[in-house]
């Protein structure tokens, strides 16, 4: 039972992954672009933040370089479409916890969360 | 024919699927990193095509095209503008000196990007949406926007529209921006369009 | 039964001897059962060898390279289009020997054979683009020389304008203060150095006229039988006073005997004098030039040594190229013309000439070889690159 904020351009995606989320009994907010993301962070502070990496506007890697910035013990699970190896590898050196892979795996998201909460 | 945003939506998912599968491709290929920007979609009808594209292709359109059929039918096709074309084969082909024109095998190498962006595209219809399409030959084409757009109508008798995509190909610090359009007849986007919703509801397995 | 797709069709037939490229075609297992004349020449296996085997059998290193992949594709329907900038061949074939390739340069197509709205095998479609890659990097090699040519004359434009008009401002500011009722000492002065900077000038503009001519092979030497000695002597006369100027020692190692060769007098006044002043320059206070005459039975060759800054090995190679001027050697003035202006005139007369150096530090020589019977005798021409680091 955590707070996660998800952060996503598509409203679509942002609906599947509340009703993932919601019914493995998590509280959901959401932020639809990095600048609300950041805000969003600052003022709710989730416990993990699920974050699209490809988004309009603030590139994800940007978003997750500044919450980092704003909290070091900030827990990041990215998801994105994007499959190249070092993709992953750039977002684990900016500090994330984890990478779910798009289109989304209800099994693989639940996972993903759990770990990065353990983590700290 | 205006697409709702929750299908405006659900179809960049879909799309942005496949810009990531392309994206990993063209890096295996090239050795660089190569990144697809984020899908911007609009559902035109055919004669609002031109004038939408117009500012980005202001003479010849270089453009890969292959014709799709199946449940869904139509044609699809990359569009880029000529210093765009050159300046992406020169990207992914690292050249010493700059190109000023696409020799024959800049317009080979950029057959075989449409290509893997096409089939992406096709491979994604395929997978998740389980619209089972196949493809021509690609071809390029270096010609007017306009006289491009009227050759893929001729013939038809049905309303066509366009799925215009806008993106761009990030490689190297550098960026050249392109269009997919899938063109399509009324019939063909309305099936396509339900299935993305079918998609939607039951996708997350 | 596959009623339109008859493998023994006679267009079938024809395409199979006369298309200009490999046609292989399979079946849904991808085995082998079409294989063309060109694919038999160029693999040398004929096709009752190839036919009935499967396709990766044949060509194991499509699996290593990840090409199966394609075949896979294929039979899904999926056509694939093989750019030769990305893969370079499908198939590793030789090369035609004219071309100075490792392997024959393949650009190909993996398609689905669709019979009835149903995929029957795959056809793949592969053309020997070597001729138009070798073409292609030979534009490109062209358009790098140019752009370096380009660069080039851009820098010789930059220092040229640059080195004519120093002279000029010079003497336009003494011409100013001449305006202004100036004194004896003045006067003096400035007549001085006006003589010297239009001096240098004409010098310049000579050069630059002399490397048009050399360039527009207008340059023709006007032969006759000169005692070399005497150009020699009459070069290190007028060489002397700046030489004791700045306290550099000439010393002369020139045989009493004298004898005839067909030169252009004064050009090889113009070899001799350049030279010499380019040792004199480079020469500190203390050191000396020696200029020797030896005499062999078909040329004579001139050695000029000095004991100044020497030549650093990675300049060696460049230094009779127009132009080049190495660093560190710009506050000497000129446009870098005058080695290669000394080139040209000695091979115009059917010698050589080379550049020795130890290093920097340690003075050079250069050795200049000249036919005595001029530029039509063949001998002398350089055996060796013209420059040559000898320890």
């Amino acid at each position: 039972m955590a707070k996660v904020l998800i952060v996503d351009d598509s409203a679509m995606s942002r609906r599947m992954l509340r009703r993932i989320l919601e019914e493995a009994g998590h509280k959901v907010t959401e932020a639809e672009d990095g600048m609300v993301a950041i805000e969003k962070y600052f003022l709710d502070k989730p416990d993990v933040v699920l974050l699209d990496l490809i988004m309009k506007g603030m590139f994800g890697m940007e978003v997750l370089q500044k919450i980092r910035q704003i909290d070091e013990r900030a827990r990041v699970v990215v998801a994105s479409a994007d499959i190249q190896t070092s993709t992953r590898a750039m977002t684990e050196a900016e500090g994330a916890l984890g990478f779910v892979t798009k289109p989304f795996v209800e099994k693989e998201i639940i996972a993903a969360v759990d770990l990065a909460l353990k983590e700290r | 024919m205006l697409l709702t945003e929750k299908q405006k939506d659900a179809l960049g998912e879909i799309i942005n699927i496949a810009f990531a599968r392309t994206a990993a491709s063209l890096s295996q290929l090239s050795g660089h990193r190569v990144l697809l920007d984020a899908p911007e979609v609009e559902v035109l009808a055919i004669d609002e095509v031109l004038a939408v594209l117009g500012n980005f292709i202001k003479e010849e359109v270089v453009s890969v095209h292959q014709i799709f059929s199946g449940p869904v039918s139509g044609d699809a096709l990359l569009m880029l503008n000529y210093e765009g074309a050159v300046m992406l084969t020169d990207l992914l082909c690292e050249y010493r000196v700059p190109s000023q024109k696409l020799d024959a095998s800049a317009r080979e190498a950029l057959t075989e990007v449409g290509n893997i962006l096409l089939n992406s595209c096709l491979g994604v219809f395929g997978n998740l949406l389980h619209v089972q399409v196949s493809f021509s030959m690609p071809r390029l084409h270096l010609e007017n926007l306009d006289k491009l757009l009227r050759s893929i109508t001729i013939g038809t008798e049905e309303l066509r529209y366009a799925v215009v995509v806008s993106t761009a190909f990030r490689i190297r610090e550098s960026a050249v921006s392109g269009y997919l359009a899938i063109v399509l007849g009324v019939s063909s986007l309305d099936r396509l369009l339900r299935s993305i919703e079918n998609w939607e509801q039951s996708h997350y397995a | 039964m596959l009623k339109n797709f008859d493998f023994n069709g006679p267009i079938i037939d024809w395409l199979n001897d006369y298309a200009p490229q490999g046609i292989v075609t399979t079946d849904t297992a991808l085995i082998i059962r079409g294989w063309n004349r060109w694919l038999e020449q160029t693999t040398g296996r004929s096709a009752d060898v190839v036919v009935d085997r499967p396709l990766f059998e044949v060509f194991p290193d499509l699996v290593e390279r990840g090409l199966d992949r394609m075949y896979r594709n294929a039979l899904d329907g999926q056509v694939t289009v093989l750019a030769h900038r990305f893969h370079r061949y499908l198939v590793r074939l030789p090369a035609r020997p004219e071309y100075n390739l490792s392997e024959m340069q393949q650009s190909a197509r993996i398609a689905p054979l669709v019979s009835e709205g149903k995929v029957v095998g795959t056809i793949t479609a592969i053309d020997d683009v070597s001729e138009r890659v070798v073409r292609e990097s030979e534009l490109v090699a062209a358009r790098e020389e140019a752009d370096k040519a380009n660069a080039a004359k851009d820098r010789f434009l930059a220092v040229l304008s640059h080195d004519l008009r120093t002279p000029l401002t010079s003497i336009l500011g003494w011409a100013r203060i001449f305006r202004s009722q100036p004194d004896e000492e003045a006067i003096r002065k400035g007549a001085e150095v006006i003589e010297r900077n239009v001096g240098v000038q004409l010098q310049l503009i000579e050069e630059l006229l002399d490397v048009f001519r050399i360039s527009a092979a207008k340059l023709e030497l006007d032969l006759a039988p000169i005692d070399v000695r005497e150009t020699l002597g009459s070069a290190l006369e007028t060489l002397e006073p700046m030489a004791s100027a700045k306290g550099v020692r000439l010393d002369r190692g020139i045989p009493d005997e004298g004898r005839m060769a067909v030169l252009d007098s004064k050009r090889f006044q113009q070899i001799v004098w350049n030279l010499l002043s380019n040792s004199l320059k480079f020469t500190p206070e203390g050191g000396s030039v020696g200029v020797t005459l030896a005499y062999t039975d078909h040329c004579f060759h001139l050695t000029i040594a000095d004991t100044g800054k020497g030549i650093s090995p990675d300049n060696l190679p460049h230094l009779f190229e127009p132009l080049w001027q190495a660093e560190g050697s710009g506050g000497h003035g000129g446009l870098g013309l005058g080695l290669a202006i000394v080139r040209n005139l000695v091979e115009l007369h059917g010698g050589s000439i080379r550049a020795e150096s130890s290093g920097p530090g340690q003075g050079s020589r250069f050795v200049v070889e000249m036919p005595w019977l001029g530029p039509q005798s063949g001998h002398c021409r350089p055996a060796l690159p013209s420059n040559s680091q000898v320890m």
